[in-house]
């Protein structure tokens, strides 16, 4: 029973070349612009992080609209797997560093942290 | 277009105004909610094209330990002030930038010449199932150095966050406070 659920799954979602690669791409490129304009005019740190953020979500679509046009190559989900790794590092040093950061100052507006002394 | 294309044609849609929410909302406690809207989203997508794990991988990590972690430093900061306004020069360079960066990218898309310019062919018969076979057999195998490599990062981070987060006395203080130092002052 489940191996027909799967293999009805299989031919309607991956076989179906209903959605293009482009698409996926034009997508992904699109909430990187997003996060990457988040991270040019936020002056709020958090929210600077969470367009980081936007952008590794962008890129490991990337990765997987890759994969995909491969008949679904592992590689790419081991990138994305990794993009992910990466981010949850970089999200608990990141916010770490922001505490830090709001000890020493009281804020979080990043025109704060225009000095390099503590 | 099918119901496949449709659904994705929504998740898509959802993940870009969620995303744009996030860039535009001046209050920190909003931005961390609509990311998780955007996550949502990319996962729905992850499964529509065939990576249920990886879905499953957004959902957990991303949805629920990142930005359980945002939340959370957002509750502890007590961030609700929103942030001024911004100079209108950077205000008005930074979207050209980053429409500009997307103008450019954006006609190249066309699907012939990505797979063209990709070299996208496809890989030989074994692994092509959206089970997780393929890729614990890529993930433990070929790239079991990227992946110990990541447990090291990981290490690395812990470490660093413990050295970040532990609160230094200053000079002239005896003994180090137990509240958030100088955001109770």
């Amino acid at each position: 029973m489940s191996w027909l659920l799967h293999d009805a799954l299989t031919a309607t979602l991956v076989e179906a070349p209903e959605i293009q690669t482009s698409w996926l791409l034009i997508l992904a490129a699109t909430l990187f612009a997003l996060g990457m304009l988040g991270f040019l005019i936020r002056r709020d740190l958090i929210v600077v992080f969470m367009s980081i953020e936007l952008m590794l979500n962008a890129t490991s679509l990337t990765f997987l609209a890759a994969a995909r046009d491969r008949m679904l190559d592992p590689d790419g989900q081991v990138y994305a797997i990794l993009v992910i790794a990466v981010a949850a590092v970089e999200a608990a040093v990141g916010l770490a560093m922001l505490i830090a950061f709001f000890r020493l100052k009281s804020t979080l507006d990043i025109e704060q942290a225009i000095e390099l002394e503590g | 277009m099918g119901l496949v294309g449709v659904i994705f044609l929504v998740l898509a849609a959802g993940s870009i105004v969620f995303a744009a929410n996030v860039v535009l909302r001046r209050n920190p406690a909003a931005c961390a909610v609509n990311l998780v809207g955007t996550f949502f989203c990319l996962s729905g997508i992850y499964l529509l094209i065939g990576f249920p794990f990886l879905a499953a991988i957004q959902l957990m990590v991303y949805a629920g330990a990142i930005m359980v972690l945002f939340l959370f430093v957002i509750m502890l900061l007590d961030l609700r002030q929103e942030e001024p306004r911004n100079t209108p020069i950077g205000g008005l360079l930074a979207p050209l930038f980053a429409a500009a960066v997307l103008g450019l990218v954006v006609p190249f898309f066309p699907d012939a010449e990505v797979k063209a310019a990709m070299n996208l062919t496809p890989i030989q018969g074994e692994t092509a199932s959206w089970g997780g076979q393929g890729l614990a057999v890529a993930l433990f195998g070929r790239h079991m150095i990227v992946f110990e490599a990541t447990s090291l990062l990981l290490l690395a981070g812990i470490l660093g966050v413990v050295v970040l987060a532990k609160r230094r006395p200053r000079p002239g203080e005896d003994a180090p406070a137990s509240d958030l130092g100088e955001s109770g002052r």
